[in-house]
């Protein structure tokens, strides 16, 4: 869905990134690499099919959107390096001409050497791109611009007259600040309690709904 | 030595002592003599104890045996607290027979360094709980352990079996028999409908040769005195919390020595405390609350307190049904219907501890139909009409984590564990495709490849399947059991001093200075930090009361027969039933403003109003089935034109209602009401996925799939935390076949939707003549569903097209 923000033109992909198209740069919060690899290493029997989904929406999401930059807003990689890190710098290698950038979120603890091999370029505060400003956490940044994180998985519980209540993953555009859903497969949601102002998307099956 | 000398010396104790044995003591010891094994069916404070305990003493005296080496005796206990009662029992036998055992508890309170002690020299008699002996089986060189056991006795089995913690004793023991080669077999359980089931659950269906249900024939004397408004007329027609009646407890509590006051759920308990003490400040002091949710210190200082007679009443919940006697105890009220014959019989047993008193009980109805109920409960106590406890079969999480704990200590060799498992009950159905599954789930996570990827859990080394990694060993020590706590919020004092538990929901709904009411106190809300609750005492008495989710039992299939019963005697003007009699003007006006359904009828009203079109159906089966009934009736109504509908449901019956005239007058002619295809229907109606998803929350904790946690959890632990719906989305996408997946669904059908008993209900409404009317109005049938707030939501509209209609929640 298209969205017309700040005089920018913002593209919300139901895949759950966020596309700017002035500055060709596609963004990617909470990831979450390597979790479920994490999971069964540690003994948590979780089907290990579903770690290629992860992977098959990023490069699907890149094809289409043929982005110059690709930045992850942190937490990319879930915890201690696995193999699934291995696959996911492999995919980014595909992409010849394609930039890839990193905020470090609190997950990303993975060594400086693993970034420098993928060719990762990494910021470990925030990133200043007129008129916005990104950062993992949505916490106070000093700038005057407008910030985009994520870290809060943020979800939108909706309530309707006879027809029972369901969450669903958002997009949520605050007064001073967005913060985009989490793009991982094997992540959860935290349910946010938005004022009237916000506008916030929602994202059902393959469709991104602005609901206020 | 002859068996009837064997006993004497047990005989001169109990003469000793101003007892005699009692018929079915004889039975017991005699039985245990000959080799026999099976189930003691006796009521609680009946000497039960002693009907196991005696005769593996009398044999040690037979053959010398005054201070043996090693465990002799596993008495296991559902619960902690009566543990210490039965130490003491043993105890006094033990020293009134001249022997020299010694006698150890053990379960999750005893400190490290008992343990300890226990290892060194474990204790002739081991009294312990499900969890505490798998963590026996937890720890290397558990065979020597159990050599020379020759009894293990499952106390309270009744209660035991309708949960997982059975399925733990059926796997320990199938462990433990390979061990010890003498060892006999026995349960003691209060009477439920099922007790042949019982001993086959206990002793595998392969039953020994020689097995016996030996019964007591005691014959409680119990009288149900149900409480009466004054004027029925005024008497609500709707409503679950009763306190209009509570003014009448007041004599009782005080012309009682200590009276006990069952509620149904927490909240309606922390309500009653506090009413209660409104209208007689003089209780302070001396009443007292009890139920799960408060600090077990307070709980046992509470018992205790019971115990000693420094308290006159307790208010409490389901958490004080089972337990050490309370001998000050004379009256017992029950507060709105307990929606079971064995529950009641349970509570109403707490009191008249005296041989051959009357055990009574005061029935508080908290509408004015629920008085039928204290008819209804009368009458099945007068017949004997107890329920059954339905056994947990193919708990594969359970099975799992078994497997993981004999992993742990000594390692298992599959061929062999195979054949003892399947001669349970539980698994007595496993096939060997699910047995590779399972396996395969524990070495590979559920990988039909041998994965290259680096999943680790447990690891075949030599034909043996063994953990060898000490953090998964370590997790796994501290996981153990199946007894899985709701997410849940400690609540403490800033100033220090823990005080219960709540749901984190509630919590959620309140801001810092709120105040609400918890464990009878009035507590301000100051700060929260992680999960930890921090509050101080509040003047205010005006606060929330916290609500627990899962509080309210459906009507049980016995109950809901014999109010059918009840129900015809009254449309026949055929009853003696003082209840019955005192809500007469009710019952006339729903026979004068629609009809009251014989036991060949089967009534539905359909009415209009502003709110739109009811249609209320009456199959008095419990709010668990009718929750089913109405999506499936809501569902084959749709078909006959696309419809949304709003459902409630009660435990005598449905509402659905919907904004269009409801085609029921065709749907009749098309036998909505019919059994055929009813798993088709279910599936497509009822929200199964979504009572599934409910149910995997346990079966992911008890199979490890989630881990609860350390006190103080390493940032590696941290990041093993998922919630368990995460986890069961991926299942559904990924992993369809899984049988812990599949298990969900199947508890969700068996213990959720009662499955088989809806299919009953279906079949028994299909024979029944349709009475179809046209009230004007509500009717005091259809009132209680139109006030309910537990309603349910049913659409055959798509997801988007709801979601455009659907708008964001302010809380």
């Amino acid at each position: 869905m298209d969205f017309q923000f700040l005089n920018q033109n913002l593209y919300l992909h139901p895949l759950k990134g966020l596309f700017w198209r002035e500055k060709s740069l596609l963004i990617i919060a909470d990831i979450h690499l390597g979790k479920i690899s994490y999971f069964r290493k540690s003994g948590v029997g979780i089907p290990s099919s579903a770690i290629s989904k992860n992977l098959e929406n990023l490069r699907s999401m890149i094809n289409e959107m043929k982005p110059e930059t690709v930045l992850f807003l942190g937490d990319l990689f879930h915890s201690h390096h696995n193999a699934e890190w291995d696959s996911f710098v492999k995919i980014i290698q595909e992409f010849e001409g394609i930039k890839f950038q990193l905020i470090i979120g609190n997950h990303d603890i993975l060594l400086p050497e693993h970034y420098k091999m993928a060719e990762l370029e990494v910021f470990y505060d925030f990133l200043e791109l007129h008129p916005f400003v990104f950062t993992h956490e949505p916490d106070e940044v000093k700038s005057k611009n407008y910030q985009i994180a994520g870290h809060i998985h943020p979800g939108i519980k909706l309530r309707g007259n006879g027809l029972g209540s369901l969450v669903l993953p958002c997009f949520y555009f605050g007064e001073k600040q967005a913060i985009l859903p989490a793009f991982g497969y094997f992540t959860g949601l935290y349910k946010i309690k938005p004022r009237k102002s916000d506008t916030i998307f929602g994202v059902v099956e393959n469709n991104v709904l602005k609901l206020n | 030595m002859s068996k009837e000398k064997r006993i004497a010396p047990a005989k001169k104790w109990f003469k000793s002592k101003g007892w005699k044995p009692q018929q079915f003591q004889l039975e017991a010891w005699q039985a245990y003599a000959y080799g026999f094994q099976g189930i003691v069916n006796a009521p609680t404070g009946s000497g039960k104890t002693y009907s196991m305990a005696i005769p593996p003493l009398l044999e040690a005296i037979a053959n010398q045996e005054i201070s043996p080496q090693g465990i002799q005796i596993i008495w296991i206990t559902p619960i902690r607290a009566l543990a210490k009662e039965i130490a003491y029992s043993f105890s006094q036998a033990i020293e009134g027979l001249n022997l020299k055992w010694s006698v150890g508890v053990r379960h999750g309170d005893t400190t490290s360094a008992e343990r300890q002690k226990q290892k060194r020299k474990p204790p002739n008699v081991l009294i312990t709980t499900p969890e505490s002996l798998h963590v026996l089986l937890a720890s290397k060189g558990y065979p020597k352990l159990f050599k020379e056991l020759k009894l293990f006795v499952a106390d309270e089995w009744h209660e035991l079996m309708g949960s997982k913690r059975a399925v733990q004793v059926e796997l320990a023991l199938s462990k433990i028999r390979t061990i010890a080669n003498e060892l006999r077999v026995w349960g003691i359980s209060a009477t439920i409908g099922n007790l042949e089931t019982a001993v086959e659950v206990l002793l595998g269906p392969q039953l020994p040769t020689k097995t016996k249900l030996i019964k007591a024939n005691i014959k409680k004397e119990y009288e149900v005195v149900s409480v009466l408004p004054d004027e029925i007329e005024k008497y609500p027609w709707a409503g679950h919390i009763g306190v209009k009646l509570l003014p009448k407890a007041l004599p009782i509590i005080e012309e009682s020595q200590s009276t006990l006051i069952f509620t149904n759920t927490r909240s309606q308990s922390e309500i009653w405390y506090q009413r209660l003490l409104e209208v007689a400040p003089e209780l302070a002091g001396i009443m007292a609350m009890h139920h799960g949710s408060i600090d077990r210190e307070l709980r046992h200082w509470v018992e205790d307190a019971l115990h000693d007679d420094r308290l006159k009443a307790v208010v409490c919940t389901s958490s004080l049904d089972l337990g050490v006697d309370f001998r000050p105890v004379e009256s017992i009220i029950q507060v709105g219907s307990p929606k079971g014959v064995a529950r009641f019989m349970q509570r109403a047993g707490r009191s008249g501890h005296q041989p051959g008193a009357v055990s009574r009980i005061y029935f508080f109805p908290t509408n004015a139909l629920e008085l039928i109920e204290g008819a209804a409960l009368r009458e099945a106590i007068n017949n004997q009409i107890i329920e059954d406890r339905l056994p947990f079969i193919r708990s594969f999480d359970v099975l799992i984590q078994y497997l993981v704990t004999l992993a742990i200590s000594e390692g298992f060799n599959q061929r062999e564990v195979y054949q003892e498992i399947t001669n349970t009950y539980s698994f007595n159905s496993i096939s060997k495709e699910e047995w590779n599954w399972i396996l395969r789930f524990i070495t590979s996570g559920g990988d039909s490849l041998q994965a290259y990827d680096e999943y680790k859990r447990v690891e075949v080394v030599d034909g043996l399947f063994k953990v060898t990694d000490k953090r998964i060993a370590r997790r796994h020590r501290l996981s153990i059991g199946t007894i899985v706590s709701d997410m849940i919020m400690k609540i403490k004092y800033a100033s220090g001093g823990f005080i219960g538990t709540v749901e984190e929901y509630f919590i959620s709904s309140l801001k810092i200075g709120d105040i609400f009411w918890f464990a009878g106190r009035c507590l301000e809300l100051v700060r929260i930090k992680e999960q930890v609750v921090e509050v101080r005492n509040s003047k205010n008495q005006k606060g929330k009361i916290p609500s627990w989710q899962g509080g309210r039992m459906p009507l049980s299939s016995q109950m809901s027969e014999v109010l059918r019963i009840k129900l015809t005697q009254a449309a026949k003007n055929e009853t003696t039933d003082i209840e019955l009699k005192t809500i007469f003007p009710i019952l006339e006006t729903q026979s004068k403003t629609s009809i009251i359904p014989k036991s060949n009828e089967f009534l539905i009203e359909k009415i209009n109003t502003k709110e739109g079109y009811h249609l209320y159906f009456f199959p008095f089966e419990g709010r668990a089935v009718h929750e089913g009934m109405a999506s499936i009736i809501a569902y084959r109504l749709s078909l006959f034109k696309p419809m949304s509908f709003s459902l409630a449901f009660n435990d005598y019956g449905v509402e659905l209602l919907s904004d269009q005239d409801i085609p029921i007058e065709d749907a009749i002619d098309s036998n909505i009401f019919s059994s055929e295809h009813l798993r088709d229907d279910i599936q497509a109606s009822v929200n199964a996925s979504e009572m599934a998803r409910r149910r995997f929350r346990d079966i992911a904790v008890i199979s490890g799939l989630i881990f609860q946690g350390f006190p103080h959890a390493s940032k590696k632990e941290k990041h093993l935390q998922a919630s368990s719906s995460l986890l069961f989305n991926v299942f559904n996408d990924y992993d369809k076949e899984n049988l812990l997946y599949k298990q969900a669904y199947e508890e969700a059908l068996e213990f959720q939707l009662e499955e088989s008993r809806m299919r009953q209900a279906f079949n028994r409404i299909s024979s029944q003549e349709i009475r179809l009317i046209y009230p004007k109005s509500y009717t005091p049938f259809s009132f209680p569903l139109m006030v309910d707030r537990l309603r349910e939501k049913m659409s055959t509209e798509k997801l988007e097209d709801r979601i455009k209609k659907m708008q964001i929640a302010l809380d």
